[in-house]
């Protein structure tokens, strides 16, 4: 039941991300909705179930791409198994926090995605990282802050439903 | 037997994500295979639908003003139409003056929905909504009113992914329209392109439009390429560094077409 709850739930955010989010794209850099559920995943179930989750979404990202199969799967297992550590940390508690975590999470990302996607040149990879990568972890990581607000603000209210 | 099996429950995150990491990169490492292709027609067949759906849905709320700007550039492409068929008229004649031979015409051009675009940082490729259905073939070149998109690469039984010149695999032989001075235009980053191969001596000036020059055989002459915004040479190079603007604004692309060529149509040579 988790797991299937688990592909629906990343099954929605790749149908978004390659339809809807450019939406929402400000200069053409959009929110990762992809890792921001892995990051949810990651923190809700650890690193074991993150890693393969991270696996299987990046690998069926990957069959998109004429020519790099196997990057986002990549990238995305290392991250999803990363994230999972932070679960044990006390620090994803408050919110700026795990805005945080994810902020530095997609940026690593990026970083990796960017240095092998375009190996060996270097200049161009850290280039995009810069130019492409950091706004968009910022932009995700501020995705994220409102989502982690709206969730904390539920959790909150939820006991003051339940005793009405 | 019970301390193995703490091991093994403590160490699993380290073992699958070296598993993890090993295949990702037998993955990067291989070449394109029948099974990836059995992968992709079998997830772009599962999600297609629902993203054909969303894409549907949201350019519902478009129609109404799309409809009326249509209709006024209908009357212009008319007039316009007018104009260039007596252009023709008087081409086919001096063509016949100086036994040229013909140019072969693109015999269909078909519309495609853009029903998906690849869900990642690099956008190297979309997903439109006409396949084997509409008896597409891979690299059939794809255009928008501005110029050239890509070509497709992959035909499913309702969609084909179109891989776009961003992917940096997919240069294109080009020429500058004014002085017909030939090169490859490659993406190489940012939002640019990059007219390469062009030696110091020729005549490149900023502001002059880039076209395919059909040398490749697989996109037509003549396609809009972009224009150029940035013309340098260093020193002791033999080749000018030329910074090319596209005219085709990938990030806004919502329908393309689809140049539909005859199997046997060979590339074409000038006299």
């Amino acid at each position: 039941m988790k797991v299937l709850r688990m592909v629906l739930v990343f099954g929605v955010a790749l149908i978004l991300q390659s339809t809807l989010v450019r939406l929402v794209a400000i200069e053409s850099i959009q929110p990762d909705l992809i890792l921001l559920t892995l990051f949810f995943i990651a923190l809700a179930e650890g690193s074991y179930p993150a890693t393969i989750a991270g696996f299987c979404v990046g690998l069926v990202q990957d069959l998109y791409a004429p020519q790099t199969l196997g990057l986002n799967a990549l990238s995305k297992s290392l991250i999803g198994f990363a994230l999972g550590f932070c679960r044990r940390g006390m620090f994803v508690e408050g919110l700026i926090p795990r805005s945080l975590i994810l902020f530095a999470a997609v940026l690593l990302h990026d970083l990796l995605y960017f240095l092998i996607s375009l190996w060996p040149d270097i200049g161009a990879g850290l280039n995009r990282f810069i130019f492409v990568g950091l706004p968009t972890a910022l932009y995700t990581a501020v995705l994220g802050y409102v989502i982690f607000y709206f969730l904390h603000r539920k959790e909150q209210l939820q006991p003051l439903q339940d005793i009405s | 037997m019970a301390r193995l099996a703490f091991w093994t429950d403590r160490s699993r995150p380290y073992i699958t994500v070296t598993v993890a990491v090993i295949v990702s990169i037998v993955l990067l490492t291989m070449g394109p295979s029948h099974q990836m292709v059995v992968a992709r027609t079998a997830m772009v067949t599962v999600l297609a639908p629902v993203q054909k759906g969303i894409s549907w849905f949201h350019q519902l709320g478009d129609f109404l003003s799309q409809n009326r700007r249509l209709r006024r550039l209908n009357t212009e492409l008319a007039l316009e139409n007018q104009l260039l068929r007596e252009a023709q008229l008087e081409n086919v004649r001096l063509r016949q003056l100086l036994s040229f031979r013909e140019r072969e015409q693109l015999n269909v051009i078909l519309l495609a929905e853009v029903i998906a675009r690849e869900p990642d940082r690099q956008m190297n490729s979309i997903l439109i909504g006409a396949g084997r259905d509409r008896d597409l073939r891979r690299n059939m070149p794809v255009v928008t009113s501005r110029g050239l998109v890509g070509k497709i690469v992959e035909v499913f039984p309702r969609t084909s992914l179109v891989q776009l010149l961003m992917d940096r695999n997919c240069p294109v032989s080009a020429m500058i329209q004014r002085t017909r001075i030939s090169g490859l235009l490659s993406y190489r980053g940012g939002t640019a392109f990059r007219l390469e191969n062009v030696p110091w001596r020729m005549d490149v000036r900023e502001g002059d439009q880039v076209i395919s020059s059909g040398l490749g055989g697989l996109f037509p002459k003549g396609l809009s390429l972009g224009e150029v915004i940035e013309v340098s040479a260093q020193e002791r190079s033999l080749f000018k560094d030329i910074i090319v603007e596209p005219s085709v604004d990938f990030n806004s692309l919502e329908e393309v077409f689809v140049i539909v060529q005859p199997a046997e149509q060979s590339p074409e040579v000038e006299p």
